[in-house]
């Protein structure tokens, strides 16, 4: 036995196994990327910074419900419900900010969501010098949300809430008789 | 619909119809039946006198006007083809009659025509299925109709209109 | 007593109870959504279903009676099964609209849906698409989640008797609105928005703007007017969202009047001040306390120099006990006056005065819980569901669900004409006569002169009243076991009000009402505290606890109390406050919420006279024409904003809190008199309105305060919890009275503190009835041919003229219109909303139009709220004050209508 780890000892065999890994290691192909310049791929269900979304006819999804503040465990979104200047019966968002500064990004409000007017893209990289250009209000995030608007999708389809819209039905979602106007069918 | 003018009722009238009954508060189908009799329907201002003469609230007298589909709330017109739509009727071919009534006097069911004439109004049942299919026109019933003949009964009504009106 | 067995725990109930009602005993709570625990129950959501142990049958717990021996099972799969099935099929229609209904997160149906976890149907759905009935200014009407419990359709019936909405059609197709598709016309009392279990009926003030668990609940006592109504006002960021009740709570239990519910937006409309502002060559300023308390502290100091009774107070009677003991304290203490006067001095003084001297307290012999038990009540020249709803509410109650004889005297019909036994109609203005000839036909025992008869034969004749009518009255009112005489607004604004009220006081004294108990007189106080400030001696006549003011031993009485002397002069009320300044002895004056100008007549002279004053200073809220001429104007808080203690029409001292934040640099009225005086170098030492209210307490043990108690439900609409009955004292700060010490001066008054004590006012009355003379000193006011008495009311819709800033109930009621009678306008072809012109002796003004079947043919009624300079010209210039109570006495004017405008 003590020859034995005499002769293991002399020739370093216990190092050169653990320098094996890191020497093959040297001649796999290399995947650091050149962050600005290259970019990688995420996946579907990445949650990057969170937008509003519209329907097909431009229209506003968010109805100004309040749900996504009520579950934001950051408190980073806050809402102001009011009534619809065209629509009287209708309730819609006055102010709606969301303060990315606090956003921690869990998609708790895109699952809150009742009418899929929120989701979560790839953008990561936003910024900005001051704390207050993080804070992002409704317009924003739509301006942002039109731009991403096929991740959005794809996010929704990939975390599974994209069934009712597919299924044209209304069973399952929220019913909003107002909506159900402007979308096909109902 | 046009504009329809409807009916001019005093409070004077409606107190009348109300003591027939002896102001019972208990009798207010009858006297709103009367007063559909004596109008054609329930104007609202008639609604308003019963109940104010009755003391019942404005609130409990709609509810009650609206509880029975025999009361009507808008004029209507002075034919009403009440065309039975029932289970032997229509078997026997009622969704005809009324399809033709429709394109003859262009009005849907439970509309008036615009002179006032006539009222579409398709019923259940008047009980005399074996004259299937049946309508029943100011109280009388003409059985075993067709299009057709509905078409001629539709003239008939209005020669008599006409009638009525020529002395005037 | 019947022996039931609920889940296994044995209570013994009245036979008469419901199964619910014994499980509540047994603290077991049973869903519902149709049952309301002040209605008769209906039955119809049967979501209370329960199972019988021993049959195995379910059956709806709100409707079934007890029997003994029944064993009953709230909880088993049974009736789990049957609320899940029938949860599915309110479902059916029901839209799932809970992210945008604003119900959703308080909705009970909601609630249930989860705990029974009814979220797929089996059955096909068929959601309901109507549109929402948005015609209404107040209400909203959505029958697609509607579930038809019927709750708003029967406490608009049973508890409210207003019958404002119903059923409408049959079947699927039934839906909850207004008859003949009108837009409502009602009181606008909310209590169908508030027991509404769903979305149904929302409100539009607050149309989608709030969350409810966003909101902070505050439970305070409504300040308009003397009900003294309970209710929670929710706010979001400390400003206000909307106020509701809570069920069973108060001596409201639960209802709301329309100012209460949503007369709370004036206090954060931009038009407040909030910035003290100083006047500085002929203009306002905005300035700061820290620039304005010095120099105000000086130039106050220099009058104050210059003898006792220099500057002269007016105080708001809508301020709470704190800040009239405060407002007594400065001046009598601290600027040596006693020229001060309240609200109160306008109409209520009529019959504070006369009570005071009779019973020696202003504390009501009788409650509401007595209106219930009273077998006549007669109510002279009040509208109690204009002036103080819940009064006006349990008349309604004895009236309709107690069989109470409801007479009621009066020149129009009021709301309650419709529930009482009578109506006598008596000309405009003649309430002081009719109480004249009532009295003396009781207490002269039948002893009447010829010629008495022959008067009162000819006035009857003159009024057109049944003397049978009145016979039937007086028989009614002697063989009475339990009675009350209801009195108010109109009564206390009578040209004879003092006297009248002298007369009444005698005629319950006659009746032998006094040493009853049960029975008396309830007048109703025109605002929320007026029996508050005078209790506090916010009026030159008495000092705090009604002593006499002028009296030496009371006098001293307070200055070994506060370890004072007090050197005020000999004071006077609103005519010496006038007279005073006029003639130069009075040189500053202090209005907290008191406008004198527009109490008077355009060419009065109150201006003019005010303006001899060396210095105004005006707390208020908002622009008016006295801020218009003050030096200074502070910045004082609403109600909502501080806290303090109110005496309700029942006599409760109850709790108002503060409900958010203080509008800019606002203070409350007693801290701003606080800084006065500190900044003058006189402190009175209050540094918080506990201590304040303790002080009081600590020296009028009698004010602690109190609520209606006993059991009731909380939650309203759906769940249904027991909460135990408040504690004897009812709030918080009663262990601070008791650290100050001095309890032993409380009167044991039994289980009912807020009354009089019936002893002590039978024994004052017995020697003040010997003093009294009968007085049957009026004329009967009936207008010449073509001529119209033109008098005012209050509005149901408004409190004063401060709720004409509110933006909510200036959408319910924007502006004053003339209540003619509806015969009279057909006859002279006016019609709904045209103007015309009325001209009295003194002036012209010109109304619009609204014809009511409600108003008597002699007279025309315009809500006092809106009566501006213009419509005050009417009246005559001259300033005349009651010799006994210093009340302005001109209240009607006669004048003639033409159709004719001015331009």
């Amino acid at each position: 036995m003590t020859l034995k780890s005499l002769v293991k000892s002399v020739l370093f065999t216990e190092i050169m196994q653990g320098l094996k890994l890191t020497f093959t290691h040297m001649f796999k192909k290399k995947i650091t990327v050149q962050y600005p310049h290259q970019k990688l791929e995420l996946a579907d269900g990445y949650r990057g910074f969170i937008v509003h979304r519209r329907y097909e006819n431009g229209q506003e999804r968010c109805v100004g419900c309040d749900l996504c503040e009520a579950i934001c465990p950051a408190k980073a979104i806050r809402v102001v419900g009011d009534i619809h200047p065209e629509f009287p019966e209708r309730r819609f968002a006055k102010e709606y900010t969301l303060d990315f500064t606090r956003c921690i990004f869990c998609g708790f409000c895109v699952v809150a969501c009742p009418v899929n007017a929120l989701s979560m893209t790839k953008e990561y990289a936003h910024s900005s010098f001051t704390r207050e250009g993080l804070i992002y209000s409704k317009d924003q995030l739509l301006t942002l949300g039109d731009k991403c608007e096929s991740e959005s999708i794809a996010y929704l389809k990939v975390r599974n809430m994209w069934g009712a819209e597919d299924s044209g039905k209304d069973e399952g979602r929220y019913h909003f008789p107002p909506i159900s106007a402007t979308q096909s069918g109902g | 619909m046009a504009d329809v003018k409807h009916a001019e009722v005093t409070y004077e009238d409606i107190e009348e119809i109300c003591e027939e009954f002896s102001n019972r508060e208990g009798a207010v189908v009858q006297i709103l039946q009367k007063v559909q009799e004596k109008y054609g329907y329930v104007p609202a201002d008639a609604l308003e006198f019963v109940g104010e003469v009755l003391e019942i609230p404005k609130s409990k007298m709609y509810g009650v006007l609206t509880f029975y589909s025999q009361f009507y709330q808008e004029p209507r017109g002075k034919f009403v083809l009440k065309v039975c739509v029932g289970t032997a009727c229509h078997v026997r071919g009622a969704g005809l009659l009324v399809d033709k009534i429709k394109e003859e006097l262009h009005i849907e069911p439970g509309e008036n025509t615009e002179d006032m004439l006539f009222t579409l109004e398709p019923v259940a049942c008047l009980g005399s299925c074996a004259l299937a299919p049946m309508a029943m026109v100011q109280g009388t019933a003409y059985g075993k109709l067709s299009a057709d003949k509905m078409v001629s009964l539709i003239r008939q009504f209005e020669e008599e209109a006409e009638k009525e009106e020529e002395p005037v | 007593m019947a022996k039931v067995t609920v889940n296994g725990i044995e209570v013994e109930v009245d036979p008469s109870y419901t199964i619910l009602k014994a499980a509540e005993k047994a603290g077991i709570s049973i869903p519902t959504f149709c049952y309301h625990p002040r209605m008769d129950p209906a039955g119809s959501c049967r979501i209370c279903a329960v199972e019988l142990e021993d049959s195995k049958r379910v059956v709806m717990s709100c409707v079934t009676p007890v029997a003994d021996g029944m064993r009953v099972l709230t909880e088993s799969p049974k009736i789990h099964d049957a609320r899940k099935t029938n949860l599915e099929l309110l479902l059916l229609h029901h839209p799932l609209d809970c992210p945008v209904c604003d119900c959703g997160g308080e909705c009970p149906l909601q609630n249930m849906s989860f705990a029974y976890g009814a979220t797929e149907s089996r059955f096909e759905s068929h959601r309901n698409d109507e549109a929402e009935d948005l015609k209404s200014d107040v209400l909203v009407f959505n029958a697609n989640r509607c579930i038809l419990c019927g709750k708003c359709v029967r406490i608009c019936d049973e508890i409210q008797d207003v019958h404002a909405i119903g059923f409408i059609n049959r079947g699927f197709d039934t839906i909850i609105g207004p008859p003949l598709g009108k837009k409502l016309d009602c009181e606008f009392c909310g209590d169908c928005l508030e027991v509404c279990p769903t979305g149904a009926i929302t409100d539009h003030f607050v149309r989608y703007k709030f969350r409810p668990w966003q909101l902070e609940q505050h439970q305070t006592t409504c300040t308009y007017c003397a009900s003294g109504c309970q209710m929670q006002v929710e706010t979001e960021n400390e400003s206000i969202v909307r106020v509701t009740s809570k069920e069973g709570l108060g001596p409201n239990e639960g209802s709301i009047c329309v100012v209460g519910r949503f007369g709370f937006n004036h206090v954060q409309t931009p038009q407040r001040f909030d910035t003290p502002y100083m006047r500085v060559e002929h203009r306002l300023v905005p300035s700061s306390w820290d620039e304005v308390l010095p120099e105000l502290a000086s130039r106050l100091n220099a009058i104050r120099r210059k003898g006792t009774d220099r500057v002269a107070g007016l105080l708001s009677s809508r301020v709470s006990l704190e800040d009239a003991y405060a407002f007594q304290t400065f001046f009598r203490r601290v600027l040596r006056s006693n020229m001060i006067d309240t609200g109160a001095r306008y109409g209520f003084m009529n019959a504070a005065i006369p009570l005071v001297e009779a019973t020696g307290t202003l504390r009501p012999l009788v409650d509401h819980e007595d209106l219930l038990k009273a077998k006549v009540i007669l109510l002279v020249g009040a509208d109690p569901v204009a002036e103080s709803n819940i009064t006006g509410l349990f008349l309604k109650r004895a009236a309709r669900k107690n069989r109470a004889k409801l007479y009621v005297v009066d020149s129009e019909a009021i709301t309650l004409s419709t529930r009482a036994s009578d109506h006598i109609r008596i000309h405009p203005g003649g309430e002081s006569l009719f109480v004249g000839v009532l009295s003396e036909e009781i207490s002269s025992r039948g002893n009447l002169s010829a010629e008495w008869l022959t008067r009162k034969e000819e006035l009857f004749k003159n009024w057109n009243v049944d003397p049978g009518v009145f016979q039937r009255l007086v028989n009614d009112l002697k063989s009475a076991e339990t009675g009350i005489v209801v009195t108010g607004r109109k009564m206390f604004r009578n040209e004879n009000a003092s006297r009248s009220m002298i007369n009444m006081m005698r005629l319950i004294g006659s009746l032998g009402w006094i040493e009853k108990e049960g029975c008396g007189i309830l007048p109703i106080p025109e605002t929320a505290n007026d029996l508050g400030v005078l209790m506090m001696g916010a009026t030159h006549e008495w000092l705090p606890g009604l002593l006499d003011a002028r009296n030496e031993s009371s006098r001293k009485q307070w200055e070994n109390a506060w370890g004072t002397s007090l050197s005020y002069g000999p004071g006077g009320g609103l005519e010496q406050i006038l007279q005073g300044i006029e003639e130069g002895r009075i040189n500053a004056l202090i209005t907290i919420g008191e406008n004198p100008i527009g109490h008077f007549p355009p060419g009065s002279r109150v201006r003019e006279i005010l303006g001899k004053l060396e210095l105004i200073v005006a707390l208020d809220m908002f622009q008016n024409e006295l801020v218009d001429m003050a030096h200074f104007v502070l910045p004082a808080s609403s109600s909502f904003e501080r806290a303090g203690h109110f005496v309700s029409i029942e006599g409760f001292v109850q709790k108002s809190v503060s409900t958010m934040a203080h509008w800019g640099e606002s203070l409350p009225d007693w801290e701003i008199l606080e800084k006065i005086s500190y900044a003058m170098g006189n402190p009175m030492g209050f540094d918080s309105s506990e201590k304040l209210m303790a002080e009081i307490v600590r020296f009028l043990p009698d004010l602690s305060p109190s609520t209606r108690n006993g059991e009731h439900f909380v939650g309203g609409t759906g769940d249904i919890h027991l909460v135990k009955p408040l504690d004897s004292c009812g709030f918080a700060n009663a262990s601070d009275v008791k650290g100050v010490g001095g309890l032993s001066l409380l009167k044991a008054s039994g289980s009912t503190p807020h009354k009089a004590n019936r002893e002590s006012v039978s024994s004052r009355f017995r020697s003040w009835t010997e003093m009294s003379r009968p007085i049957m000193n009026a004329t009967s006011g009936i207008p010449g041919e073509g001529e119209f008495i033109f008098s005012m009311s209050k509005s149901l819709f408004h409190s004063g003229k401060m709720t004409l800033q509110d933006p909510n109930l200036k959408k319910i009621q924007p502006e004053g219109k003339l209540r003619i009678n509806r015969q009279t306008a057909r006859k002279r072809k006016i019609k709904k909303g045209e103007k015309i012109t009325l001209t009295s002796a003194h002036g012209r003004c010109s109304f619009v139009v609204e014809p009511s079947p409600m108003v008597s043919e002699f007279e025309l009624v315009f809500p006092e709220h809106f009566a501006d300079a213009q419509v005050l010209a009417l009246f005559p210039p001259e300033m005349a004050f009651s010799p006994m109570t210093g009340t302005p006495t001109t209240h009607r004017i006669r004048v003639s209508l033409s159709t004719e405008t001015i331009s």
